[in-house]
């Protein structure tokens, strides 16, 4: 099974990679946006481009992507307008349900950041880090500017047309989605959209400390799934040289007294949503990813409960030599520092099942029982194990 | 919904090269019959002439308005995103985990909800029923049922996957009815 959009996006934007190679040398007639800039297209091709983004945006409404919550959404956009005085309400910032570690820019002013980016991160100065940057990208046009590099490509749109009408999924739009995320723009718009982020990080007055951190959790996150960095770092900034780059500015902003770290905000705010996110991650099959970040420094503080039973949660389904261990004592903190859902006492059931201790799985399995809505069609498989377990009793 | 994309994709590269896919009649009380399974399809419906003997595929008016897929897959090929090693051993309960976790691992950007997932009995196996449910980017809502077991070092999942609008319910019925004819050779 392969995801049909994820493997066309690639192979375009693969494509539209090595065509941007090849064009490398010509130069853009884009103008960025500057303070008092009227904040619409100003070209045919821009024109485009914001319509296209309006469909994006329209589709994502339409597939129930987005994390609908306006009180959310207000705080977001304070955090922007905040970074980006001179255009306050240009941009409007929108959660994705996504727990891949990203956002993305659209030339219309859209932001995006999935919900599991907002997981892992601490406070709402490492927040600030993504929007100043996905915000720079706005700001400079670097949809735009890149768009002049696609249309002078010859055969692009005839080869991204005819391959992905088979998927079902309109060209423009898949492409639009692919180069606008968190590295899907170009080496040079990358780097630009980190310094210039930087600098309003520190206008509005953030720990500029916490900006590298961003992109340490996105090496863990890389590391701990054993994946190679995404296909199109390849032709951009690593992670690794752009948490460099931000120690750097550090080192050379000489900002010796660290300013707001906007840590209790951004939990008091996003304390539900990380939890759920979370979830989503576990529900992927991300268990190497979720056992880094619930294993890091600070998490059993930051998650509290529900990020313990998380924990167990993804060493029992990790399912290495060891981890029925690991499960049930996560398990059991998580129970110990008050948690009492139908979720974990399946999970402490189908653990020691699992190890063969079966007085245990029966206690738990029991516990569940009790707790869980009786219209929860998930007892049936509990139901089951019990008759099992009494039937080897018996025998 | 992956696979629908598969068949729509498939179609799209056999009009390429202008093939016809061979779709034949179901013959009434015929048992289709692959290498390691077997099962009886809905009377009057398509099934696929395929020449992978590991799946069977099958609609009424046409794969992306219903589709009805059986596949047999190796358990070690099942797993490939989320890179989880399953054995034979493992339980009914975990195989599901592991299958909606594959299942959204591969959906993209697709928001992809658990609608139910629940025991089920396939061909006399422990097994799973789950169903899924997302929309499109225009906003047109899908659900999938999909049965699933192991034996052995197999893994057999039926999958009945269309709109919610009208085609869903038109059909499922089917679909129930013969899910209960599967059987593992």
């Amino acid at each position: 099974m392969n995801a049909p959009f994820q493997s066309w996006a690639k192979l375009i934007t693969c494509t539209f990679i090595f065509l941007y190679a090849l064009l490398a040398g010509c130069t853009s007639n884009v103008t960025s946006y500057t303070a008092g800039s009227l904040i619409e297209p100003e070209s045919d091709g821009e024109n485009r481009l914001w319509s296209l983004s309006e469909k994006f945006d329209e589709g994502l409404v339409k597939s129930d992507s987005l994390y609908q919550d306006e009180e959310l959404e207000a705080y977001l956009k304070s955090i922007i307008d905040k970074l980006f005085p001179e255009f306050e309400g240009s941009m409007q910032v929108r959660i994705l349900k996504a727990p891949v570690l990203n956002a993305m820019a659209l030339p219309n002013g859209s932001i995006y950041v999935n919900s599991g980016l907002l997981a892992v991160i601490e406070n709402e100065a490492q927040l600030a880090t993504i929007l100043a940057h996905e915000g720079e990208h706005f700001v400079q046009k670097h949809g735009a500017k890149r768009r002049e590099y696609v249309i002078q490509a010859a055969g692009w749109g005839m080869v991204s047309g005819v391959l992905l009408a088979g998927a079902g999924i309109p060209a423009e739009l898949a492409t639009l989605g692919a180069i606008s995320s968190i590295s899907g723009y170009s080496r040079e718009a990358e780097a630009e959209a980190d310094n210039l982020g930087y600098l309003r990080l520190k206008r509005a007055g953030y720990d500029v400390y916490e900006a590298p951190k961003v992109f340490r959790y996105m090496i863990r996150e890389v590391e701990a799934e054993e994946i190679k960095q995404p296909y199109f770092f390849a032709s951009h900034p690593k992670l690794e040289r752009r948490v460099e780059n931000f120690e750097n500015l550090n080192k050379e902003a000489e900002t010796a007294v660290k300013q707001e770290r906007g840590e209790k905000q951004y939990l008091d705010k996003l304390s539900s949503l990380r939890k759920i996110a979370l979830k989503s991650k576990l529900e992927r099959g991300q268990y190497k990813a979720l056992i880094a970040l619930l294993t890091a420094e600070g998490a059993e503080e930051s998650y509290g409960e529900t990020g313990a039973f998380l924990l167990g949660e993804a060493y029992r389904l990790r399912g290495k030599e060891g981890d029925q261990e690991l499960a049930r004592a996560s398990l059991l903190a998580a129970q110990e520092a008050g948690l009492n859902s139908a979720e974990m006492y399946k999970s402490i059931g189908l653990n020691e099942y699992k190890s063969g201790n079966n007085n245990e799985a029966m206690s738990a399995f029991s516990r569940y029982l009790d707790v869980a809505d009786k219209a929860d069609r998930e007892r049936s498989f509990i139901s089951m194990y019990m008759e099992k377990l009494k039937r080897e009793q018996d025998e | 919904m992956n696979k629908i994309y598969k068949i729509t994709l498939a179609f799209s590269l056999i009009a390429l090269t202008a093939c016809v896919p061979n779709w034949k009649p179901v013959e009434p009380a015929a048992y289709v019959k692959q290498d390691g399974f077997s099962i009886l399809l809905p009377e009057g419906w398509l099934k696929l002439e395929n020449p992978n003997n590991n799946s069977v595929v099958a609609s009424t008016d046409g794969p992306n308005l219903q589709s009805f897929v059986v596949i047999q897959k190796e358990l070690k090929d099942s797993f490939k995103t989320t890179k989880v090693e399953v054995d034979a051993n493992i339980l009914s309960y975990e195989l599901m985990e592991y299958f909606i976790a594959e299942f959204k691992a591969n959906s993209g950007d697709v928001v992809v909800e658990v609608e139910s997932k629940e025991a089920a009995e396939v061909s006399g196996q422990d097994g799973f029923r789950v169903v899924f449910t997302y929309k499109n980017q225009k906003g047109l809502r899908f659900k999938q049922i999909v049965y699933g077991c192991n034996n052995a070092s197999k893994l057999y999942t039926l999958t009945y996957h269309a709109p919610v609008l009208y085609y869903f319910d038109k059909n499922v019925a089917e679909f129930e009815n013969s899910t209960k004819t599967f059987q593992i050779l």
